[in-house]
C-alpha cells in the first residue's frame, strides 16, 4: 500500500505546476517547458483545442439561428456575461454561465469570464500597448499605496522579448508614455480618423491619436497568420490571425514534450508544507466527478486570472498562514482595480461621401494619456486615461427609426450612409484598501469551495476623471468639427472593464505586500503569481502585454534560482 | 438619450452594425405562449415586403424575413413587448378595416401601400418595431447580405481609405 501511494505521488510529481491556461499561464507554460522544466498546467475549464474547437469561427451570419442576437432564456441565465460587448450568439459558449459560476456582489461587480482552455486570450480586445517609467514610479512620486518594486527598465527587455514573439501591429510613435515595441507593420487609419489627427495635432498638440496597437498579425509571425480583417476575433480565429494562448503559446509548450494540460481541474487550494516552509503542490477538484486529487511540483506558478488567483491564495490556509497563503500583510483580496470605461463620446461627420473602405480593421485609433503627463496638471485628479475609437460609415440601421418604404427607401438603405465616429475613455483606478474581494464559506459553489464576495466601488478620483472625460472627449470631437457631439456617462459598475488588477501586490516588503519584485510570494518562495493580481496600480494601458512580460522575467528567475537551488 | 442617438451608440458601439437589437427593443410588444395565426404570418411577411420589396435584388419574403421576426419575438424578446407586438398587429389590421372596409390583405396592392405608408408617417411603436424587425431580419439574410449589401466573409486585407466607386452597395458588416 505504502509502495502504491508512493508510485501515485510519482505519477502526480512534476517540476512545475501552472494554474491556469489563459494569457499569463499559457506564457508560464511556454518558458517554463523551453527550460526543459517537467510542467503541468491547470485549466478549471474544457478543452479548446486551437481551431478545430471554434466551432462558431467560419459560420455565416444567417446560419446562426437567432442571426448572433441571444435569447432571453440565455440572458436570463447569464445576466453578468451578457453585457460583455463580445457576447452574442457566437460567442457564448465561450463565456461562462452565471447560473453555474455564483459569486457575491457586494456592490456591483460585473465578473466577466472564459472557463475553457486559453481562458479570455480567446475573446481578448487584443490591445497592447507597454508601460513607462511613470506608471511604475506613480505610486512613490504620488504616495499612493505602495511602490513598485520594478521599473521600466527591468521590464523593457522582457516586452521586446514577448512582443517578438506574441506579434503585435504598431507603429513606431516615438510617444514615451506608451514606448515603441518591436512591432508588426501598423494597421491604418481611415480617412475621417486621419482629419481628427490633424486636428487634434492643431488645437491640442499634446492629445496625439495613433493608430490601434494590438495582437492582430498584419504579417505571419512564427507561421501564424495572417490576420485576414474578418474582425471575428473573438469566435477564435481559423487563420491564427491573433495571438491566443491557444494559437501561440500552449502550441509551443506542447511542442517540447514538456508540457501536461489537465482539463476541469479546479484548483481548491495551494499545499503548503510547514517543516519544508515552502508549498509542495495543490489540491485539484474534478470539475466532472468532483473528486480530489493531489499534484505536486518544485515550484507554482498562478495564472488563474486575478479574481481566481486571490480565490485559490484565500483559500490556501495552513497555521503558518491561517488568513490565505503569503498573507501575513492582510493584502492579499485588496486593492482591486479596474479601468473606468465609463464615459463614451459619439458625432456625426459630415462630408467625406467620396470615401470609403474594405475590410473589417479588428483594431481602432488611440489617443494615450496626455493628462498628469507632461506639463500638463490636474487639480482634481492623479494619474490619466487612454481613449480610443473609431470612425465608420453608418448601415441600413440609421434608417430603421426614420419614415420610409418601398423601393427607394431599400435602396437608400444599401448604400453607405453619412460617417460617424466614436470614442472611449479607459482611466485608471487608483488602488484602494477597501476595494477588496474575501471568501464566502456559507455560500459554496457546486463543487464545495468558498464562493468570492466582490467589494468594490469607482472612488472620488475615478468621479473626477469621469467628469473630466466628459469634457475632454467632446471638445476632441469638437476640434475636427464633427456635429451632433454626445457625451454619456454608463455608469457602468467595475469588473465590466475585464481587467481586474490587484489584491496580490508586488511591493518590497512583506508587511505591505504578497509578491516581491520577481512576482514570487515573498514567504513561498517557490510560488509565483503573474497574472493580474500582482499588480500595485493599474495605469491606464491594456494590460495584458505587460502580463506577458511579467511572466516570461518571473519563469526565467524561477529557473535560475530552481538550479541554483534556491528554491 | 433619444432614440436615435441610442440607435446611433448601439451602431457604433459594434463596430458598425446591431443585428436585432434585444436591448433596443425599446420598442413595445403582448401573449406569450399564442403562437400566431397563419393570416398573422402572412401579415408579417406581407408588410415586410412592402417595407422591403423585391427590386434589383429579392425583397424581404424571398429572404423568409417574417420567419426571421416571428422567431426573435418568440426566443429573443421579453413576454410584454412581444404581446405588445401581436396587439399593435391586430390594430394595424382593425385600423384598415376601418379605413377601407376591408383587412390589409384582402385590399388593393395600392390600398396597402398608401395605408402602410400612412401608418409609418406617424411612427407609432407597432410600426416602429415592425420596420426594424423586417430591416434587421433582412439585411443580416442572405440574400439581403450577399445581394442587397456587398458580403465580404474574407476580406484578406484592410484598405484604410478607398474612393466610394458610384453605385458601390454598403458593405454588410457583422461582428
Amino acid at each position: 500500500m505504502a509502495n502504491l501511494n508512493l508510485e501515485a505521488k510519482k505519477n502526480n510529481t512534476y517540476d512545475a505546476i501552472v494554474i491556469g491556461s489563459g494569457i499569463s499561464g499559457g506564457w508560464a507554460a511556454k518558458e517554463l517547458t523551453k527550460f526543459k522544466l517537467k510542467t503541468l498546467v491547470l485549466e478549471r475549464g474544457g478543452k479548446l483545442d486551437h481551431i478545430a474547437d471554434y466551432t462558431t469561427s467560419m459560420t455565416n451570419p444567417w446560419d446562426f439561428p437567432h442571426r448572433l442576437s441571444n435569447t432571453e432564456a440565455e440572458k436570463a441565465e447569464s445576466p453578468i456575461q451578457s453585457k460583455c460587448y463580445a457576447w452574442n450568439e457566437g460567442t457564448t459558449h465561450l463565456f461562462v454561465k452565471d447560473s453555474e459560476n455564483p459569486y457575491n456582489q457586494v456592490k456591483p461587480f460585473d465578473w466577466v469570464r472564459g472557463y475553457h482552455v486559453g481562458g479570455k486570450s480567446i475573446m481578448w480586445a487584443r490591445q497592447c500597448y507597454r508601460w513607462s517609467e511613470v506608471d511604475f514610479e506613480a505610486n512613490a512620486r504620488e504616495g499612493i499605496a505602495i511602490d513598485w518594486p520594478i521599473r521600466y527598465a527591468d521590464l523593457a527587455p522582457w516586452y521586446s522579448y514577448v512582443e517578438r514573439f506574441a506579434g503585435i501591429n504598431g507603429n513606431k510613435d516615438g510617444l514615451p508614455q506608451i514606448p515603441d515595441g518591436e512591432f508588426l507593420p501598423p494597421m491604418e487609419l481611415n480617412c475621417v480618423e486621419l482629419h481628427l489627427q490633424g486636428a487634434l495635432k492643431q488645437k491640442f498638440p499634446d492629445r496625439k491619436l495613433i493608430i490601434g496597437r494590438s495582437a492582430n498579425h498584419t504579417k505571419q509571425v512564427e507561421g501564424r497568420g495572417p490576420c485576414q480583417y474578418r474582425n471575428l476575433c473573438h469566435r477564435g480565429c481559423p487563420f491564427s490571425g491573433y495571438f491566443s494562448s491557444n494559437s501561440a503559446t500552449l502550441p509551443a509548450a506542447a511542442n517540447t514534450g514538456k508540457m501536461t494540460l489537465a482539463t476541469n481541474a479546479i484548483v481548491h487550494s495551494i499545499i503548503y508544507d510547514e517543516k519544508k516552509g515552502k508549498a509542495t503542490g495543490v489540491r485539484v477538484v474534478d470539475a466532472l466527478t468532483k473528486e480530489m486529487t493531489e499534484y505536486y511540483a518544485k515550484i507554482i506558478f498562478v495564472n488563474a486570472s486575478t479574481l481566481g488567483t486571490a480565490q485559490i491564495l484565500l483559500n490556501s490556509t495552513s497555521s503558518r498562514f491561517p488568513n490565505g497563503l503569503g498573507n501575513d500583510s492582510d493584502s492579499l483580496g485588496r486593492y482591486l482595480m479596474d479601468h473606468n470605461y465609463r464615459i463614451r463620446c459619439s458625432a456625426d461627420v459630415e462630408g467625406f461621401t467620396d470615401e470609403y473602405y474594405s475590410g473589417r480593421r479588428p483594431n481602432g485609433f488611440y489617443v494615450p494619456r496626455f493628462r498628469n503627463y507632461g506639463a500638463d496638471k490636474q487639480s482634481d485628479f492623479v494619474r490619466g486615461y487612454a481613449s480610443s475609437g473609431e470612425a465608420g460609415r453608418a448601415g441600413w440601421e440609421r434608417l430603421a427609426y426614420q419614415a420610409g418604404i418601398g423601393a427607394d427607401f431599400k435602396n437608400l438603405a444599401t448604400q453607405p450612409g453619412p460617417w460617424n465616429i466614436s470614442i472611449q475613455s479607459q482611466g485608471e483606478m487608483l488602488p484602494d484598501a477597501s476595494n477588496r474581494v474575501t471568501l464566502n464559506y456559507q455560500k459554496l459553489d457546486q463543487w464545495g469551495l468558498p464562493t468570492l464576495d466582490i467589494d468594490c466601488e469607482w472612488k472620488a478620483n475615478e468621479e473626477a476623471m469621469c467628469k473630466d472625460m466628459l469634457k475632454t472627449l467632446p471638445e476632441m470631437l469638437d476640434s475636427a468639427g464633427f456635429k451632433n457631439i454626445n457625451a454619456w456617462d454608463s455608469r457602468q459598475a467595475p469588473g465590466l472593464g475585464i481587467h481586474e488588477m490587484g489584491t496580490a501586490r508586488m511591493g518590497r516588503d512583506p508587511k505591505t505586500s504578497i509578491l516581491n519584485g520577481w512576482n514570487q510570494v515573498h514567504t513561498v518562495k517557490n510560488v509565483f503569481v503573474t497574472d493580474g493580481a500582482c499588480m500595485t496600480s493599474q495605469a491606464c494601458q491594456n494590460p495584458s502585454v505587460t502580463y506577458m512580460a511579467l511572466t516570461a522575467r518571473a519563469c526565467d528567475y524561477a529557473v535560475s534560482e530552481l538550479k541554483k537551488r534556491n528554491l | 438619450m433619444n432614440r436615435r442617438q441610442i440607435i446611433q451608440q448601439m451602431v457604433l458601439l459594434s463596430g458598425g452594425i446591431m443585428l436585432a437589437p434585444s436591448t433596443l427593443a425599446a420598442i413595445d410588444t403582448w401573449s406569450p405562449d399564442a403562437a400566431p395565426a397563419n393570416d398573422q404570418t402572412d401579415l408579417i411577411a406581407e408588410i415586410a415586403d412592402l417595407i422591403i420589396p423585391d427590386t434589383d435584388t429579392p425583397g424581404a419574403k424571398a429572404a423568409k424575413t417574417e420567419q426571421y421576426i416571428l422567431l426573435m419575438l418568440q426566443d429573443c424578446t421579453p413576454a410584454d413587448q412581444r404581446e405588445a407586438f401581436f396587439k399593435g398587429l391586430e390594430a394595424f389590421d382593425q385600423a384598415c378595416l376601418s379605413q377601407f372596409g376591408r383587412k390589409f390583405l384582402s385590399v388593393r396592392l395600392d390600398q396597402r401601400q398608401k395605408f402602410l405608408e400612412q401608418e409609418d408617417a406617424k411612427g407609432g411603436a407597432f410600426i416602429r418595431q415592425m420596420k426594424w424587425l423586417t430591416m434587421a431580419g433582412y439585411f443580416s439574410s442572405e440574400i439581403g447580405m450577399t445581394k442587397a449589401l456587398a458580403f465580404l466573409p474574407v476580406p484578406g486585407k484592410y484598405v484604410a481609405c478607398a474612393p466610394l466607386k458610384p453605385g458601390q452597395r454598403a458593405w454588410a458588416n457583422y461582428f
